[in-house]
Formats: structure tokens, sequence, C-alpha cells
């Protein structure tokens, strides 16, 4: 066995261990196989925090909707009513339990329920988007309600329209009070990736494991190396966000969702 | 999915209730230790002393941009190594159940400091003067008029903050835990390594954590109803 130096230690905690050829499938993207470490951990956060958000959307959209104008159509009032006692239940669910709890139910159930066999990786980001969206529900129905009344309504007697109102008062006035929580459930999902190491994806944690066994004298400074690395990157964006804040925030209006 | 083989038989439900105290145990040891060490950084953060105020908040800094699993395994895996490269020795042994409790314990502290410290500064300063004005002593003013206003506007943030603290007890599955000190899902874990099935002692231990989590809610629920109570009495 070779000495290690902390070049070498960086690059595989960057990078991750490269993929041999005969071990790609070829039916999900090739990218989430050959990338590892770091790289892997900022993909799964990136592509669950979006899938977050449009989730978050069509929930916080579905559990605002009014039961008025549907109220015509019985059967779609009914499917409505329906789908957000679903919504409900599922954020309870999701909110009560425990990230890794969330990530390894993704893991070990669809084999023995439905027979399903789903790559890691997709079933880590499918369990996280559900995470982000669970937080970001709450935070997009809170901030949409911090709008004043008076404000939509002197819109609309000013002749706007419902989809005007929405992308010209509602939406900004919403995004200013929301945007510090927002950018924390992405920090908190970020940090969280980690947890991904029980069910088996190659992402940073993992791949400190994977050197660690390749080389036990170095696990101090490994594990010290990735400390560090999600220290870093997180603090660098909160240090961002907090930027974005002072800029977007206007005095005395609104405060924390 | 047979529940009645892999989680209601003979040794596996006996491991998962003791799994399920040692659940409950972790979360109790973690929020007190965690209280104490946020009290002591909320102090150190609030003091006129540059020196002490700095180091609060290096420690925030750091614990809040941390994950929990990646401290607990440096904790657990690379503070031995560290520990005989300084002093030569070997690292105790059997010392992975203090050294969960420790690691969940800074990282909540991290948070509780911050929020302790949103509480104290949500009081009134109007209401400190006029303590003052009243003949109060420092000491008095602190006891009696800062800390339970404090207490009362911070509660809830607190208890969210603890139900978070009892969930990051999960965590100690990726810990060589020895086996009467494992928690719920280490439990899992183990009937898992015997029987080759995750499914239903997994959904066992998600059951068992949504439980005590509803139980927590309640609990704080209940007693920042009576604070606002109290809150509305005096007024």
């Amino acid at each position: 066995m070779s000495e290690l130096t902390v070049v070498d230690i960086l690059r595989v905690l960057l990078f991750g261990y490269p993929l041999s050829a005969e071990f790609i499938d070829r039916s999900y993207p090739v990218f989430l196989q050959a990338s590892g470490g770091l790289v892997l951990t900022l993909i799964i956060s990136v592509l669950s925090f979006s899938c977050g958000m449009i989730l978050a959307t069509l929930f916080a959209s579905l559990l605002e909707l009014e039961r008025k104008p549907i109220k015509r159509f019985s059967w779609i009032g009914t499917l409505v009513s329906v789908l957000q006692i679903g919504i409900r239940g599922i954020l309870y669910v999701c909110q009560s339990l425990p990230i890794l709890i969330l990530v390894l139910l993704f893991y070990y159930l669809p084999y023995p329920l439905f027979g399903l066999r789903v790559p890691a990786v997709l079933l880590g980001i499918g369990a996280f988007s559900l995470y982000a969206a669970v937080y970001l529900t709450q935070i997009f129905r809170s901030g949409f309600r911090s709008v004043p009344q008076g404000l939509t309504e002197s819109s609309r007697i000013l002749g706007l329209n419902h989809f005007q109102i929405f992308t010209t008062i509602k939406l900004p006035c919403a995004l200013r009070v929301m945007i510090p929580a927002i950018v924390g459930v992405a920090i908190t999902v970020f940090k969280d990736t980690s947890v991904l190491m029980a069910a088996g994806v190659a992402e940073l944690t993992f791949t400190s494991r994977q050197l660690s066994a390749a080389s036990p004298g170095h696990y101090s400074v490994v594990l010290f190396l990735v400390i560090a690395l999600y220290w870093a990157i997180a603090s660098l964006f909160s240090w961002w966000a907090r930027s974005i804040e002072k800029k977007v925030t206007i005095y005395g209006w609104g405060g924390s969702v | 999915m047979n529940f009645s083989e892999y989680v209601f038989s003979a040794p596996y439900l006996h491991w998962l209730i003791s799994g399920a105290q040692y659940t409950i145990i972790i979360a109790g040891l973690t929020s007190i230790v965690s209280l104490i060490i946020g009290c002591l950084v909320c102090f150190l953060h609030i003091s006129k002393q540059k020196l002490y105020h700095v180091c609060a908040l290096i420690y925030i800094n750091i614990f809040r941009n941390i994950p929990p699993l990646p401290f607990l395994l440096f904790l657990v895996f690379g503070l031995p190594g560290i520990y005989t490269l300084l002093t030569g020795n070997i690292f105790p042994r059997n010392t992975v159940f203090m050294l969960l409790i420790l690691g969940i314990s800074l990282n909540t502290a991290a948070y509780l400091a911050e929020i302790f410290r949103s509480g104290l500064k949500g009081v009134p300063k109007s209401t400190i003067d006029s303590a003052r004005v009243l003949g109060l002593k420092p000491s008095d003013i602190r006891l009696h008029i800062l800390l339970p206003q404090a207490l009362r506007i911070s509660f809830p943030a607190l208890g969210t903050r603890l139900i978070h603290n009892m969930k990051n007890a999960s965590i100690a599955l990726v810990l060589p835990l020895d086996v009467n000190h494992m928690e719920v899902m280490g439990q899992a874990g183990r009937i898992a390594g015997q029987t080759f099935t995750w499914a239903e002692p997994l959904i066992f231990a998600a059951s068992v954590y949504l439980v005590l989590t509803m139980m927590l809610q309640g609990v704080i629920t209940f007693f920042s109803q009576g604070m606002q109570k109290k809150i509305v009495c005096q007024n």
C-alpha cells in the first residue's frame, strides 16, 4: 500500500473513486454513477432541492385551493379534499420522522412492497426532495399568508387580473419574506445528505469511509477534512444568504416566517 | 411483510423495546447536556468581554454549519487517533455512548445558544429600566424579570429544537455502540443483520419515532399554552 498525501485524500474526497466501465448501468443518468464525494453531495443537494421546490409549489397550491370556485363540479371538489387530506398526512409523517429513517424507508421498502429495484442514488434524491418539500410547503404557505389582504384587494380594484396580481404583487412581496427561510432549508438539505451514507450512496461521508478502509492510518485526517469541507460550503452559503437577505428585506415589514 | 416473525417474536421485540427505551434516554441526556452547554455559550455570547463573545461566535458558527453525522464519526473514529498522537496513551474504551451524547449535545447547544440569545434580546428594554427604577438588585432583575420573560419568548423555538434533538438520536445507527446501549434504529439494524429483512423492524422503528415526536410535541404545546395564558393574565 502506497503512502497517501493530503492532496490525494482531497482529490478522492472531492471527486470520489473513479467508476470502472463494466459497472455502468445505462438505465439511469451516468453522471450520477460516475461522480462521487463532494461533487455527488452537491449534485444530490441541488437536484433534490429543485425537485422539492416543484413539489412544494404543488402541495402548497393544492392546500391553499379554495373550495368555493369548484363547488359546482362536485367530484373535483371531493378529489381536491381527498388530496388535501393525503398531503396533510404526508407533511405530518415526514416532519415527525428523522431524515435517516426517511432515507432508509425509501431505500428498503420499494422492493418488498412493490418489487421495484431502483438505484440508491435516485431513491436518495426522492427522499430528500420530499424532505425539502415538507419544509418548503410550510414556508410557502406562511409566506403567502403574510401578504396583506388590502394589497391584493386594492390591486383588484385597479383592474389587475388574478395572474397579474400573483406575479406582480403577491410573489414579490412573499419572496422577500421567504428567502431567508428557503436558504435555510437549502443548507439543511446539503448538511443532511451525509445521512445517505447509510443507504450506500457514494457521497462525501461514504467516500471518507471507503478511504479509511483503504488506509486505516489516515482516518483522523480524512474525517477532519470531511468536516472542514462541509463547514466551508455551508458557512459560505449562509454568508452569501445573509448578504442577499440584507439587500432584499425592507426595514419594518415582514420579518421571519 | 411478516411482522409476527421479525418484530413480534421472542428476542426481537425485547430488543426493539430496549432500543425505544434507549432512544428516550439518549434524547433526555442530550437535552439536559445541550441545555447546560447552550446556556453557557449564550452567557459567553452576551458578555461584555470581547474574547468571550468571539469564542461563542466561533462555537456557534462551527457547530451550526457541520452536520452531526460526520462530526459523530470524527468523535468516535478520529478522536482516538489524535488522542494517542498527542498524549501517547491509548484512548479509553467503551466511551462510544458518552461520545454520542457529547456529539449530539454539542450540535444542539449551538442552536439553543442562538435561541436563548434571541429570547433575551426580545425582552423590552423598558421593562428592565423600570425594574431598575423600582430599586431591584441586578441579580434580582436577571432572575425574576429577565429570565422568565426570555424563557416565555424562546419556548416554542426551544421545543422545536428539542424535537430535532430527539430525531438526531437515530444517527446512532452508524456508530459501533455495544448491544445493550443501542437505540431503536440500531436494534432494527441488528435484527436486519440477523434476518436479512430491513422492512419490518424499520417500520417499527419509524412508528416509535413518530409516537415519541407526537408525545413531545403534545407536551411542548401544553406548556407553551400555559405560558401564553400567564402572559394574558399578567397583562
